[in-house]
């Protein structure tokens, strides 16, 4: 039942996407709810299946059809649904629903809706579509729509030099994308597959070359590097989540960015023999990218931006434990590895419901106080309480503070990261990490200081008539902020089904 | 499901249920909402006492009841009943529920209060459960919950309103701080010592695969000898000695703890009796069986460094603080510094414990009897200077003096607990610092013990001084001016005093029986020696060495230390015959002094000027130089290449048609040539 009705959580979005491109005028408020009701059946598809398989009714959901058949050449167009790709693709559906109501809610008067929503709807079924997919092609293929479909927003919705960024942001990603296209191709010259799950078997037949693989390999993460916007291949990413309207930068930040971290997981961790070359540049990576966020973070003064490279940092945490994956299975330590890579998904899944909150606040804040500048903002807690609120959960969620999900995720990643860096017996290995580690608090200090600046402390007086937000602005900011707290206490929901799946993946390999 | 310690589970779960209760029943009814608040400390109060028969039982005790919760980490959802545990709940809970009480009256009327029932509950379930955990993880959701909690309420005066500044600022001139900065300060810094801890918590469990502490004292031999090869353990120790060095504001992460000052009088006392400040000294006294065991059993020797470095810290600490205690002229300020100085012995006490082959469990015992008195008088002392600031709504002391006649029984119970922290026999105090002495003592801990010792006589005299400041002499220009505009200063009323009272005669009480009380102490937390857990691995240490008790030498010296403190603290505070500032006018080195220990050993300034600001530039500067001149002009350089490179070839671009005609011909030939040569034509 679920099986078939995996292709639909694309094809609906498919669909309504040309329905508001079309009716776009009469369709009026109605544009934005198509688009929470199409988000909502994937909620409910996906919630379905994540439940059943973590109650380990099911242990995945596929449905495979056959795309391009040649003599040579032979690809399928799967849809795959288990342990991993469902709760991912459960919160991606889940953050564009709630940033869809925030949207409608807020932004009444956004120009052109039909055609946002349209492009809106493009980019949700892009991002789930590469989730379930099964194929490189078709994986690349959802990539692709997905980074042209943001672009397209930013490009017509953004603010400030809209073209330029928006353009900035393509071409990176673009570029990120071309080497990810060469790992494919390689791949499918010299292992002969395209489709993901045959890659460990296909390694273990054909005992390639591991020159070769790494090869494969670093062109790939080239591409998700870019994504994540890991140091020095960020530059992209403040001038974009600056620029890009608001609902669309929590989609970016929170769902798109981190989906390079699942691919890695799903993808770049199946040519095991490359991955002892490659971990150590992604820890080193990892670290630069945690400090370098957080440090450029702390003397910002438009939220937004440091909202941007807050991202940027949190990006490193989750790079962190990837790369403490990578290290772990070239070590033969498959279950230290499966805690290093769950802490990543994990963390990718809380800092989606932390950042999602806090760059909503922007929006919020756009429309209350009129100002996302922070020096221009103070006083705010005792006149908006309810946004106070959830600007805390969301920064203590980043901050990885206990009762949040981003606790137990950081928690594991560092697990990981110590673990796997005390295999190799090396003291300076065992040293970056700990350094990595008292580098959060420099979380801290660009979070509290944001706090403190914009929440305590006397109000100017131009905000002296600044009003609560209505409660319905806030809705979508709760359930998030409600799933973290949730996720913070009984985070076993996640993590071990996800760790098991993770475990069981890196066991296929050889 | 039955639960066999009940109350182990209810102390840490009925105050944070009545935290996410009080926003509900603010709905209802503000005065419901306070009592039920209170009402929820005094469950978790209850449920803790209901484990104390289990100290008397004749069994060691070291139980832990746990249920799933994260299996890929190894990790439990329990809770660790052992002397230690029980003893230290029963402290904190009972000693929060006064502190709630006395709040009822003190904090009536102010703004927000959901808020403050909210978080200071939240703040004694977070304590509990640090408290009670069975494993870290789960022991780190208190111990950051105590952390968030001392944020929200340091900083409960978010408003940093000027006009306040008498009654919720913290410190003075350079040096004063409003609420939210002093929050802020607070969790920052606490939580550089909690990264430590994190990260050696993570590097045990590399070794060790566990976070219990239980299996980690179970496989000690497995664990302890590894991790020792790789030259890990004293780091690793370090590290996490790290995290009880922030949150208990110990040199070198001692300073936000004075400015934590800025936070309602109430929360003080939770921060300073109760919670928080006492997690570290629990957490070190947690783990020290796991660490004694490695150095005395396992013979790992550089141990002997991380126990050293715990006594000296503390040592040092106890001088630190107490030095600067004598010259603070807020009355807050003093408490806190002495708070910091009192700490500091009992970190000198585990430490010295550790070391010797036979003293865990005398470490474990004077650390913890001084940690239970200290809360008792501390918590005394904290509500006793809450209603002198309500009084007289400054928290500066030379706006008070005078006051024993307007407030007779604040006085006499504020004497009782005073004379508990200087240390004079019969109170609690003096046994408590007693034990610490000798154990440091029999430690050999030369440097320690003299520290140790000097500050005996300084608490002396710093207690002394702020009481006669507070409470002798004159009355103060500003009372007069206060009485002048009709501002009666009274007696605080029974709901705050009632709270005091019992903690100051409690506090003459345990020092009556003090004898006694050590004793019973000993004797609960004798389990706590791993011999039961690990049997076959201890035969050599159990030979005791009695040697010449080391009373006799420092009960003389304590006595000694207290009237060398008392003497001059009487004449020039209460008895006023000598003027201080005379004295320290005159000298020079004395003025200089005076300014260095006013100006917190210019520590505090240090930390902004080496740390705070610089890390700030350093943002500015990377963000302005790599960020923006680094990145975004190398890219902005590129596209500019690139650019200048195409429009090259827009030479070619003519738009003359025979131009082109011209050169689709050329490249047609070419192309025609490429071909014949490869077919062989040509």
């Amino acid at each position: 039942m679920i099986e078939e009705l995996l292709p639909y959580t694309v094809i609906v979005p498919a669909v309504a996407s040309l329905v508001t491109l079309g009716l776009n005028k009469p369709l009026g408020r109605w544009n934005g709810i198509i688009a929470i009701l199409t988000s909502l059946l994937s909620i409910v598809i996906f919630s379905v299946s994540t439940y059943k398989i973590f109650a380990g009714l099911v242990s995945s959901y596929e449905k495979i059809y056959d795309w391009v058949v040649t003599s040579n050449l032979v690809l399928r167009f799967g849809f795959r649904a288990d342990g991993l790709s469902s709760p991912v693709a459960l919160t991606i559906a889940l953050v564009t629903a709630l940033t869809a109501l925030y949207t409608v809610k807020l932004m009444r008067d956004l120009p052109n809706m039909g055609l946002f929503f349209s492009l809106y709807q493009l980019f949700f079924l892009g991002m789930i579509g590469l989730v379930l997919s099964t194929n490189l092609v078709v994986f690349f293929v959802f990539f692709e729509i997905a980074v042209v479909a943001s672009w397209a927003l930013i490009n017509e919705w953004g603010t400030g030099e809209k073209e330029k960024v928006a353009l900035k942001y393509f071409l990176f990603t673009e570029a990120g994308a071309l080497c990810f296209l060469a790992g494919i191709v390689a791949t499918n010259g010299y292992l002969q597959t395209l489709e993901i799950y045959e890659i460990p078997q296909k390694i273990a037949q054909l005992n390639p070359n591991v020159g070769i693989l790494t090869a494969i390999v670093s062109a790939m993460l080239i591409g998700f590097f870019v994504k994540m916007a890991i140091f020095p291949l960020h530059s992209w990413l403040p001038d974009t989540y600056v620029e890009a309207p608001t609902p669309i930068t929590a989609l970016l930040s929170s769902a798109m960015s981190g989906l390079a971290a699942y691919a890695t997981i799903r993808i770049v961790f199946l040519y095991t023999p490359a991955l002892q070359y490659i971990s150590t540049a992604m820890i080193v990576l990892a670290i630069i990218t945690m400090i370098y966020g957080a440090a450029n973070a702390l003397s910002q003064d438009d939220f937004k931006r440091l909202l941007a490279y807050s991202s940027i940092s949190q990006m490193g945490y989750i790079l962190l434990g990837l790369g403490a994956a990578a290290l772990a299975i070239s070590m033969g330590f498959k279950s230290l590895a499966a805690i290093g890579a769950t802490g990543s998904m994990f963390h990718y899944i809380a800092h989606a419901m932390g950042k999602a909150i806090l760059f909503l606040l922007v929006g919020v804040f756009m429309v209350q106080v009129g100002t996302r500048t922070i020096s221009q903002m103070g006083g705010l807690a005792g006149k908006m309480p309810y946004t106070a609120v959830m600007m805390f959960i969301g920064f203590f969620t980043l901050m990885g503070v206990p009762f949040t999900s981003g606790f137990i995720s950081e928690w594991m990643i560092f697990t990981g990261a110590i673990g796997s860096a005390s295999l190799v017996a090396e003291a300076f290995r065992i040293f970056m990490v700990i350094v990595a580690i008292i580098a959060t608090v420099l979380t801290f200090a660009y979070s509290l200081w944001s706090i403190r600046r914009m929440l305590f402390g006397q109000a100017p007086p131009q905000l002296n008539e600044v009003k609560e937000a209505p409660l319905s602005f806030l809705t979508p900011l709760m359930v998030m902020a409600l799933a973290s707290l949730f996720l913070g206490m009984y985070p076993t929901i996640f993590t071990e089904e996800i760790n098991k799946v993770i475990l069981k993946l890196f066991t296929l390999t050889p | 499901m039955s639960l066999e310690y009940p109350g182990a589970w209810l102390c840490w779960i009925s105050p944070m249920v009545g935290a996410v209760l009080t926003p509900l029943f603010a709905k209802i009814n503000l005065r419901v909402r306070d009592y039920v608040a209170v009402l929820f400390s005094l469950f978790a109060a209850i449920s803790a006492s209901t484990m104390i028969p289990l100290l008397f039982n004749a069994t060691p005790l070291f139980n832990s009841e746990s249920f799933d919760w994260i299996p890929s980490l190894n990790v439990k959802m329990g809770v660790v009943v052992d002397p230690l545990s029980i003893i230290m709940a029963n402290i904190v809970a009972w000693i929060s529920f006064l502190i709630m009480v006395y709040s009822l009256s003190y904090m009536h009327g102010e703004p927000g209060l959901t808020r403050y029932w909210f978080f200071m509950n939240f703040f004694i379930g977070s304590m509990l459960l640090l408290v009670m955990a069975d494993n870290m993880l789960l022991m780190f959701f208190g111990w950051e919950g105590v952390g968030v909690c001392s944020y929200a309420l340091i900083g409960f005066w978010y408003r940093d309103s000027k006009e306040d500044w008498l009654k919720c600022w913290v410190g003075e001139g350079d040096e004063a701080y409003p609420p939210s900065h002093a929050g802020m300060k607070a969790f920052i810094m606490t939580r550089i010592g909690d990264v430590c801890l994190l990260a050696s918590i993570f590097v045990i469990y590399a070794f060790a695969g566990t976070f219990s502490y239980s299996e980690l004292l179970e496989r000690i031999d497995q664990w302890a000898p590894t991790i020792s090869k790789a030259g890990l353990l004293l780091p690793a120790a370090i590290l996490f000695f790290m995290g009880p060095v922030g949150k208990s504001a110990q040199f070198p992460l001692h300073e936000w703890l004075p400015d934590a000052m800025a936070g309602p009088t109430s929360v003080s006392a939770l921060i300073h009796a109760a919670t928080m400040v006492k997690a570290g000294v629990y957490l070190v006294a947690r783990v020290l069986p796991i660490f004694w065991l490695a150095y005395h059993v396992l013979r790992i020797s550089e141990l002997s460094a991380f126990f050293t470095i715990i006594a000296w810290i503390g040592a040092f600490t106890a001088f630190l603080a107490a030095t600067q205690a004598m010259v603070s002229r807020e009355i807050k300020k003093v408490l806190a510094y002495s708070t910091v100085s009192q700490i500091g012995y009992m970190f000198l006490a585990l430490g010295a414990g550790g070391l010797l082959a036979h003293g865990l469990v005398e470490g474990l015992t004077s650390g913890m009897f001084h940690l239970m008195s200290h809360a008792i008088f501390k918590a005394a002392l904290f509500l006793s200077a809450g209603a002198i600031i309500h009084a007289v709504e400054s928290r500066f002391m030379y706006h008070m003096g005078g006051l024993r006649k307007y407030m007779p029984l604040t006085y006499v119970a504020m004497w009782l607990a005073a004379l508990s922290l200087a240390g004079v026999p019969p109170f609690s105090g003096f046994w408590s610092k007693e034990t610490v002495l000798a154990v440091s003592w029999e430690a050999g801990l030369l440097g320690p013990f003299v520290l140790a010792v000097v500050t005996a006589a300084l608490t002396v005299f710093y207690t002394i001084r702020m009481m006669g400041l507070t409470f002798h002499g004159e009355k103060s220009h500003r009372i007069v001016e206060l009485e002048a505009e009709g501002h009666k200063i009274e007696e605080a009323s029974p709901v705050m005093y009632v709270p005091y009272a019992i903690l100051a005669v409690a506090s003459l009480g345990i020092g009556v029986v003090g004898w006694w009380m050590e004793e019973a102490l000993h004797r609960a937390l004798s389990s706590m020696t791993p011999y039961a857990a690990l049997h076959s691995l201890v035969p050599s240490v159990q030979a005791e060495v009695e040697t010449v008790s080391p009373q006799i030498i420092t009960l003389p010296l304590a006595i000694v230390m207290l009237i060398v403190g008392a003497i001059p603290a009487y004449f020039m505070y209460v008895s006023r015959k000598v003027d201080p500032s005379a004295i320290v006018a005159k000298s020079l080195l004395l003025r200089t002094l005076h300014t260095f220990l006013f100006k917190r050993w210019f520590i505090n300034k240090m930390y902004y000027n080496a740390f705070a600001y610089p890390l700030m530039s350093a943002s500015r500067g990377l963000y302005r130089w790599i960020e923006v001149g680094g990145f975004d002009r190398a890219l902005a350089g590129f596209v500019s290449g690139v650019v200048g490179f195409a429009s090259q070839f827009r030479k070619l671009q003519t738009g003359f048609l025979n131009y082109n005609i011209i050169g689709i011909l050329m490249g047609l030939i070419i192309i025609a040539l490429i071909l014949l040569k490869l077919g062989g034509l040509w």
